[in-house]
């Protein structure tokens, strides 16, 4: 949450003082400056922290079957290879755990689909209930979930790693452009002073920002936006 | 009037909101013109607002041919998974009838209307006929090979050597499906890179205009 409240600053101060030192308008930088407060808070901060937290239950999800499968094909038992694969847990995860601690285990492994929410956990609770009934081996059970689950776990890592080197090279970009508004009032000082109370210039300074604006969410959703298949009001059409 | 309604209904949009979003959009680019012909008093600004309003009733036509592509794709997506799904429920025993009515809850409900058409079909027609109704649904005609093998799975006996079969022949099917997925992704990420761009024509544009203005005043002067 402090990253991206520290992300939050740094847009704002970038944006705000950029649309200053271009327009030497405080009227209209104030504005931007609130519109691009109202986004971040509105929306931005909602998305990132739903994209981490979504990605984060994922990794966790992805490492809970494998370790748990691995855990019953060992033990031969469900609550055996529960506690043994307990430690590995994360906090919120334990957390999550701590109000079911006297149930059984089974129901444990279930009340965990509140947590996952994604499709495959709802069908590894499906197996571990039919391995529970009716016995087998967990390995062939949920071998063909297993490759699913690693298939979705190899497409989040490759997006996580592309997104990164994305974010770096549109920052370079946007960089850029807004040095150059920042060189028009520095470089081109008296330019400068004929347009700055000039309507038309003070609105491409406007439909600039708001621009960038919309990128920014344009962006946001694209770099943010994960396919990972699960119970959210999202799937549904 | 119902020919749009139930067009725009086809493409899941509603005609009010439609009829507000174009509303809107012109009532902005009218009320932007009126200010700037205010304002400025010069015509070739509000040409300009002109066009960008005829451009931008153009973009929101135009969106729902994409709209369209978009939703086909969503199916035939949601085809991969209710194979990869079949396949889970099958490998833990389950017929392919009960398997379908299991993956009902994870499908979308387009997905389970399909499913109950084919389930209330196969119910009362043993024969392919179903499942070949139900691949007329998409339009890659892999989904028809997939449901006519899934046919000959219920026809010659569910047993894993079955299962094993349909698994080698649909993995490729399956990972390229992925493979396209992390492209698309990707791609996406990719178009990005373009605003910048966009937004570096916005200054220069913004640069010409000044000049422009710059030298309407010298030649007034003169």
């Amino acid at each position: 949450m402090k990253k991206i409240i520290f992300i939050d600053i740094l847009i704002v101060l970038s944006v705000g003082l950029s649309c200053f030192i271009a327009s030497d308008n405080w009227i209209l930088s104030l504005i931007i400056t609130l519109l691009y407060i109202v986004y971040l808070f509105a929306i931005f901060n909602i998305i990132l922290k739903k994209y981490n937290n979504n990605v984060l239950k994922y990794h966790q999800c992805y490492n809970f079957i494998n370790d748990y499968v691995a855990a019953i094909s060992s033990y031969q038992s469900l609550l055996g290879a529960f506690d043994a694969i307990y430690e590995n847990f994360n906090d919120d995860l334990k957390k999550e755990l701590e109000g079911v601690n006297d149930v059984d285990i089974l129901e444990k492994i279930k009340y965990l689909q509140s947590y996952f929410p994604f499709h495959v956990y709802y069908m590894f609770c499906q197996i571990i209930e039919l391995y529970d009934h009716q016995g087998g081996d967990i390995l062939n059970m949920s071998s063909y979930l297993i490759k699913q689950v690693r298939s979705i776990e190899e497409y989040v890592n490759a997006c996580t790693k592309y997104r990164s080197s994305k974010i770096v090279e549109l920052i370079i970009l946007w960089a850029s452009c807004l040095l150059i508004l920042i060189f028009i009032r520095f470089g081109l000082a008296s330019f400068f002073e004929t347009l700055k109370n000039e309507f038309i210039y003070v609105l491409f300074i406007a439909i600039f920002f708001a621009f960038l604006l919309f990128c920014l969410h344009i962006a946001l959703n694209r770099l943010f936006k994960i396919n990972i298949r699960g119970f959210s009001k999202y799937e549904k059409n | 009037m119902k020919k749009i309604n139930g067009f725009l209904q086809s493409l899941n949009l509603n005609f009010k909101k439609e009829l507000c979003l174009y509303l809107f959009t012109n009532l902005i680019f009218i009320g932007l013109a009126i200010a700037i012909y205010i304002l400025t008093n010069n015509l070739f600004f509000l040409s300009i607002i002109v066009l960008l309003d005829v451009f931008c009733n153009i973009a929101l036509i135009m969106r729902y041919s994409f709209i369209k592509d978009k939703i086909l794709k969503s199916h035939e997506d949601e085809f991969i998974y209710f194979i990869q799904y079949l396949e889970i429920f099958l490998s833990n025993g389950y017929n392919v009838y009960s398997s379908f009515i299991a993956i009902k809850s994870f499908m979308s409900y387009w997905m389970q209307d399909r499913i109950d058409e084919l389930t209330l079909a196969i119910d009362q027609d043993k024969t392919i006929a179903p499942y070949i109704n139900f691949s007329k649904n998409f339009k890659t005609p892999i989904v028809s090979n997939v449901m006519m093998n899934i046919f000959q799975m219920v026809n010659q006996g569910e047993d894993v050597k079955k299962l094993e079969q349909f698994d080698l022949l649909f993995i490729r099917f399956f990972e390229n499906h992925q493979e396209l997925e992390t492209i698309k992704t990707k791609k996406s990420m990719d178009n990005l890179s373009i605003f910048p761009l966009i937004g570096a024509g916005i200054i220069t544009i913004m640069l010409i205009v000044g000049v422009v203005i710059i030298m309407e005043d010298m030649i007034n002067v003169l």
